[in-house]
């Protein structure tokens, strides 16, 4: 397990807490619900029957421009491939659509029912016939958001490869914003559907993503490993499927998105046995609406995962109570290609249990983001529980490692997770905040656990060290979480995480001294790490050394110029100078990145009401 | 069966070969494309052993025009025949693109017919490498006379359908 896998556990539990699903979702493009089924006595047509299932169902992505290989537009087209239709709808590899039926529909839900499907297998052996032209539905138009506000592209070309299995690659995209905008909506645009099978979009702030893309020769960076800062606008998942229609959320839910953001696309491309050349380019919807709903996502997880080679049955399980009333508006799973059935419930109050989503036959390759048709609400003291369950045999052909080998939890596609993201909107934002607070308690506890059953497979990992030793400070047992970040700085002395976290937990009297060298050496361990260069900022702060203390917020402002919190410490540093046009400045540089940070209004207010010399 | 200048065609070649693979393909079949670097591999590899390896397109809606764009465009390294009319499709009893037909030097005997190898296992289900390279393993058979029976496998791609 590498370092930054380990490290990335303390992003599961802390920003992941904070993503959603908020685009929407479906696969398949709107489905009407108005396909007639066919009478037992009459023989099925195309234009009467088959006709209004393919427009609604497959249409979407089978016409000139879309992902699919080739057209279902006409009588012809279908005809031409009917017998390849009727396969692959019976085993229901099309339309693509994992979840079955539960107690709960979802939006976009293009799979076929029992009914459709059998129209489909009855018109193939009954000679495809094409029946009276007047029955034939008009084709769905493709729906539209409009034009975007503001549409960014992927700065350089990736040219994927003829040959070799599936490529998972991110790419940076720098959005030119002077200050912060509500996005409402973000479409993803991929230049060449044909190969790219799917892509997921985050923001990061901090310039890391970035920094890292401009390192590589193919400006891509590994799109299994999350990098440190990205993540998902708080409350929205961003997604592109084939077939997937813009869609603009509930207006009231739009997300801010600041100055220094740079989108991170997570592309899922398939060679096609021909070089391809790939831009991706993102539209940008705003809106001068603020927020009044904030959804939140809580994550369950599990990484305890060890599955030996060959075992059919491993699963892993994770549950939550809810401290009060919500609505849940949708849920992401995510495992790799071992897992083979993901399962969500929830136990109401009264005991009984609602499936929230059932997938059978679990594919890495269409996951997805789901969103209910209806918010599904859930009282306070309704238990949401996820199961999920792999195969590490042969039997599974996608199972990466031939013959089967003992797999772990990692981020590569080589390794297994086991996620589920819920959706949920608490009734208010301070419910909201209290419900993250409760879901992060329950969380911490069983990242514990995760740590202590990986540390057991790896003893000597340092990062593992660092983040129990983390966790166990947080979570008040602050002697053995330090003997946990000791351990880490014993194996592995040149651990930047782990001085930076002694530095900040060695807060007892007499220990300042001891602070201070961890965070030099954390600096010197990693000179970009500009979260300690603050932290050292503030020590200096706090000893009165304004000027060293100055010195060090612009280095790490220079490495991050988007944070807000070093903005203010640095605007209450140059206050304590004397120099009034200079704070002034840092507390409006800090708001502008986050207008609702608290500590940079007041500041603001405080220093502009205070006479100027 | 029809070169791409539209002549009628055998497309067995009329000189002596160490053997002769037949692969069925179409423009618009993506299983079959991202075989394409795999034809170029075995091609290479038997090339200089007599192995001779011809291309055919039984979807009639392939025009020649499309065939030429697709030869270039995925650098496909042997001649193209057109069987709009399923004959070689029955003769060889090919049910999907991509497909394999080998046949001995005499030209006479097929000794294998079917998948390429066994990385596709169904509609969206595929292993991350082939754990049998089935067409290889029967040119090497030939070359090491080692086949003299016809052996068959399941392809997974997309169906031929009847001609019209």
């Amino acid at each position: 397990m590498n370092r930054r896998i380990v490290r990335s556990f303390g992003r599961v539990a802390g920003s992941l807490l904070v993503i959603l699903v908020a685009l929407a979702l479906s696969g398949c493009g709107g489905v009407k619900q108005s396909e007639a089924n066919p009478t037992s006595d009459q023989k099925p047509t195309f234009n009467r029957d088959i006709a209004p299932i393919v427009f609604n169902h497959c249409a979407a992505c089978h016409r000139a421009d879309g992902s699919a290989p080739f057209r279902l537009l006409t009588y012809a087209e279908v005809k031409d491939r009917g017998p390849q239709i009727a396969d692959v709808t019976k085993s229901r590899f099309m339309p693509p659509w994992l979840p079955q039926r539960g107690d709960y529909a979802f939006s976009g839900d293009c799979s076929l029912s029992d009914a459709q499907i059998s129209a489909i297998q009855d018109w193939v052996a009954a000679a495809s016939v094409e029946g009276d032209p007047a029955d034939l539905p008009p084709l769905p138009k493709p729906s539209f958001l409009g034009k975007p506000d503001l549409i960014v592209e992927m700065p350089n070309s990736y040219m994927l490869p003829a040959d070799g299995t599936d490529v998972w690659r991110k790419f940076v995209i720098p959005v030119p914003l002077k200050a912060a905008r509500y996005v409402r909506a973000v479409e993803i645009r991929p230049n060449n559907k044909k190969v790219i099978h799917h892509a997921t979009v985050h923001i990061d702030e901090s310039g890391l993503a970035r920094s890292l893309a401009a390192k590589s020769p193919d400006h891509g960076i590994d799109g299994m490993v999350p990098t440190a800062n990205e993540h998902s606008p708080p409350g929205h998942f961003l997604s592109w499927l084939p077939g997937m229609v813009p869609f603009a959320d509930d207006p009231d839910m739009a997300w801010q998105m600041n100055p220094g953001t740079d989108l991170v696309i997570d592309a899922h491309m398939l060679p096609s046995g021909k070089p391809e050349p790939v831009r991706i380019s993102v539209g940008l919807y705003f809106t001068d609406k603020p927020p009044s709903k904030f959804p939140v996502d809580l994550l369950l997880h599990s990484e305890s995962i060890d599955i030996p080679a060959g075992s059919q049955n491993f699963e892993v399980t994770d549950s939550y109570e809810l401290p009060q009333d919500v609505e849940l508006l949708g849920l992401f799973p995510h495992a790799h290609l071992l897992c083979k059935v993901v399962e969500v419930w929830a136990v109401l109050p009264d005991g009984k249990k609602q499936t929230l989503l059932r997938i059978p036959r679990w594919d890495f390759n269409w996951q997805n983001a789901y969103r209910f048709a209806q918010p599904v609400s859930l009282p306070r003291g309704t238990t949401i529980a996820m199961r999920i369950g792999y195969d590490n045999t042969s039997e599974n052909a996608r199972n990466p490692h031939n013959p089967p080998r003992r797999v772990e939890f990692g981020y590569h596609t080589s390794d297994e997770m086991a996620q589920v993201n819920l959706d949920v909107l608490p009734r208010t934002a301070a419910a909201g905040k209290a419900l993250l607070a409760d879901f992060r308690r329950h969380d911490m506890a069983s990242m514990t656990q995760a740590f202590e059953f990986n540390l057991r497979l790896h003893p000597d990992d340092a990062s593992l060290h660092t983040q129990l030793g983390k966790n166990l400070v947080l979570t008040g047992h602050v002697r053995e979480g330090l003997a946990h970040l000791h351990r880490a700085v014993e194996l592995d002395p040149k651990n930047a995480e782990a001085h930076y976290h002694l530095a900040r937990f060695l807060t007892a009297p007499g220990q300042s001294e001891a602070a201070r060298l961890e965070l030099e050496d954390a600096i010197q361990a990693d000179p970009n790490y500009y979260q300690a260069v603050a932290e050292l900022g503030l020590w200096h702060l706090n000893q009165g050394q304004l000027a060293k203390a100055a010195d060090l917020f612009e280095q790490s402002l220079k490495i991050h110029p988007s944070d807000a919190v070093v903005l203010n410490n640095l605007g209450i540093v140059r206050f304590q100078q004397n120099n009034r046009p200079e704070a002034l400045r840092a507390f409006r540089e800090s708001l502008s990145i986050d207008p609702n940070y608290g500590p940079a209004q007041d500041n603001l207010r405080k220093v502009e009401a205070a006479p100027s010399e | 069966m029809q070169d791409l200048d539209g002549h009628a065609v055998d497309p067995m070649p009329k000189a002596n070969a160490a053997a002769v693979v037949f692969i069925f393909t179409r423009c618009d079949c993506p299983i079959s494309n991202r075989y394409a670097p795999e034809y170029r591999r075995l091609s290479e590899k038997f090339a200089s052993r007599g192995v001779v390896f011809r291309l055919i397109y039984p979807d009639s809606e392939d025009a020649a025009a499309d065939i030429r764009k697709h030869l270039t465009e995925f650098q496909l390294p042997c001649e193209a025949f057109r069987d709009p009319q399923h004959a070689w499709v029955r003769r060889c009893g090919i049910d999907t693109t991509p497909e394999a037909a080998v046949f001995l030097g005499d030209r006479q005997t097929m000794v294998y017919r079917g998948r390429i190898d066994d990385r596709f296992v169904d509609f969206g289900v595929s292993r991350p490498e082939p754990t049998t390279r089935d067409l290889e393993q029967a040119i090497d058979g030939v070359l090491a006379r080692r086949s003299t029976t016809l052996v068959t496998t399941r392809s997974v791609g997309c169906p031929v359908v009847d001609s019209p």
